[in-house]
């Protein structure tokens, strides 16, 4: 926070430049009623509860790009003689808060959808909605720490951990019906970014999912964003005992 | 009383990739995986209140001991166990009770001026107040970190960053304290004056120590026991005197006369080599002292300069291996 105007401009350029992603789907709105059958508002909030958690989950693991510098030069020795745990020690460090810009955006798109969906607030739409959103941030973090570890047996995994993060934040901005018969098959029961919020949008916007999944999956979301948890921070265990060091 | 430190014939063996240099084509794609036994079945154990020097050349397997000794490396195979702790598996336990200092690279923060990098220790080591600050006072005033206590780290001299390291190592009141060439690139009043700190901490704290070191100036000053370690394999583990009695008494000296002349003869010594006015006398520590040797040398031709040079551990090593340990 030493510079106040770059700060500032930092915050309004991921803004705007995150708005731009949602204008693409505008335009195709301006040329269709419906995308895959649903309506403009029920696709903000689709679009909006992905990019406010995915973006969330992006600052939590601002420093897992350092994870390849420290494993490579031998500063990962460090995080090991302290007796703390070893992913909340690369967690933490830099927060960059620059990206609460791109959070307001999906923000802002998701209370739009919010306000041009008819869906009538039970309690229990309520806790629906609201656990959707924590197990989306919990899936997000899961990804990036199981797909960052890979970074222990390979040096760098930048690349492959950016396609599962920032390629699943891109998937889930659509229905997940849009998708071919395998893919919809992968995002629900291998790689589970259905669960970040097709799913549960499912019932919260009281629809049908054209493809038939089981009513069930609906209200899984917060089991499978817990047992995600459960297998990266197996895979983070397993990846920190392949940590090689450096010769010193 | 169980010991501080535990070995029985642990390994570590990493997987080295080759890229065939002959290849052609999508042949230099492939690559041929060989096998490096850093640490090739090691076993010893360290009593509490034990100083031991583990010594041996580049690559020898040093490092990698005490990586899987402080929870960094998870050995191949074999028994390790520090304070009676699995490092690896009870990584955070053990942290606890253990220090680590690293000659080459600092846990010091590099930004923070080395005060803010101390505080952040006792919480992340949630060292109780009255404790840190009794201990920042002695070993503050032992090191002598009042002068550069407000510095960024990365500001500081490396010997002053050593000692801050040093001091940052011990805040929490480690049981046991591992150094990796804790003397690395220093001049001789920092090695000294590290020397003596460790000396006295161990003297009156009881704290067990193991360091490595490529100086045996370190062990002769610091350590009763040395391990001498090479290719993965301990090849002597007992007190400095007897290695230097059998492998490294012969030390050199180095004259240079003001005239050149014909290989000098004195008691005691022998000349090596004659370069000019530059002459190489080997001679055994045990049968003649330096100070003898010059005086007898003086007597005989007029000196210009002297230089004294004693084994190093790389000449140690080698006559263990010409020589058998046994003999």
């Amino acid at each position: 926070m030493q510079y106040r105007l770059s700060f500032a401009l930092q915050v309004v350029g991921t803004f705007f430049l995150s708005f731009l992603d949602f204008v693409a789907i505008l335009v195709i709105f301006h040329h269709l009623p419906h995308l895959a059958g649903w309506s403009i508002g029920e696709i903000a909030f689709l679009y909006g509860s992905a990019a406010v958690t995915f973006k969330l989950s992006d600052i939590f693991m601002t420093n897992m790009d350092r994870l390849p510098v420290l494993i490579r030069g031998g500063s990962f020795d460090q995080v090991l003689t302290r007796p703390l745990g070893t992913l909340g020690q690369v967690m933490t460090g830099d927060i960059d808060i620059r990206h609460v810009g791109s959070i307001g955006q999906g923000a802002l798109v998701l209370s739009i959808g919010i306000s041009r969906v008819q869906v009538d607030w039970s309690p229990q739409k309520i806790l629906v909605f609201a656990s959707m959103l924590v197990g989306a941030v919990l899936i997000f973090c899961s990804l990036y720490v199981a797909t960052n570890a890979i970074a222990f047996w390979t040096m760098d995994a930048r690349e492959v951990a950016n396609s599962f993060t920032y390629g699943g934040n891109a998937m889930t901005q659509y229905p997940l019906h849009i998708y071919g018969v395998w893919m919809r098959r992968i995002f629900s029961y291998v790689i589970p970014l259905g669960f970040v919020n097709y799913f549960p949008s499912l019932y919260l916007l009281g629809r049908e999912d054209p493809a038939g999944s089981p009513h069930i999956l609906r209200f899984v979301s917060p089991a499978v964003a817990a047992g995600m948890c459960v297998i990266a921070g197996t895979i983070w265990r397993q990846a920190v005992r392949r940590y090689r060091s450096s010769g010193s | 009383m169980t010991a501080s430190i535990e070995l029985r014939d642990a390994r570590k063996t990493f997987n080295v990739y080759r890229r065939r240099a002959e290849a052609r084509g999508l042949g230099r794609l492939r690559r041929d995986r060989s096998q490096v036994h850093a640490v090739d079945g090691v076993s010893f154990s360290v009593e509490p209140g034990e100083m031991v020097g583990y010594v041996g050349p580049n690559g020898a397997g040093k490092s990698t001991t005490i990586k899987m000794l402080t929870g960094i490396l998870v050995p191949s195979s074999g028994y390790v166990r520090v304070l009676d702790l699995e490092p690896t598996r009870q990584r955070v336990d053990l942290a606890r009770r253990i220090g680590v200092v690293f000659g080459q690279r600092t846990q010091l923060w590099w930004d923070l001026p080395l005060q803010d990098s101390f505080d952040l220790l006792r919480h992340i080591y949630r060292v109780p107040e009255d404790r840190f600050r009794k201990n920042l006072a002695e070993f503050g005033e032992v090191l002598e970190l009042e002068q550069f206590i407000a510095t960024p780290v990365r500001q500081l001299s490396l010997g002053q960053r050593m000692r801050g390291d040093l001091a940052a190592a011990l805040l929490h009141d480690p049981e046991v304290l591992f150094l990796d060439e804790p003397t690395i690139g220093l001049d001789v009043v920092a090695k000294a004056r590290i020397r003596e700190f460790l000396a006295d901490l161990n003297r009156e704290h009881r704290t067990t120590v193991v360091l490595t070191t490529h100086d045996m100036d370190d062990i002769e000053q610091l350590c009763k026991r040395m391990m001498i370690i090479d290719h993965g394999h301990v090849i002597y583990d007992g007190d400095l005197e007897t290695v230097r009695a059998r492998f490294g008494d012969e030390s050199v000296l180095i004259v240079d006369l003001v005239e050149a002349g014909p290989p000098i003869e004195v008691m005691g010594a022998r000349v090596e080599k004659v370069e000019g006015p530059r002459q190489w006398l080997r001679f055994r520590r045990g049968e003649v002292t330096a100070a003898a040797l010059i005086a007898a040398v003086a007597a005989k031709a007029e000196i210009r300069d002297l230089e004294l040079s004693d084994p190093d551990i790389e000449d140690v090593v080698r006559r263990i291996y010409v020589q058998g340990m046994d003999r």
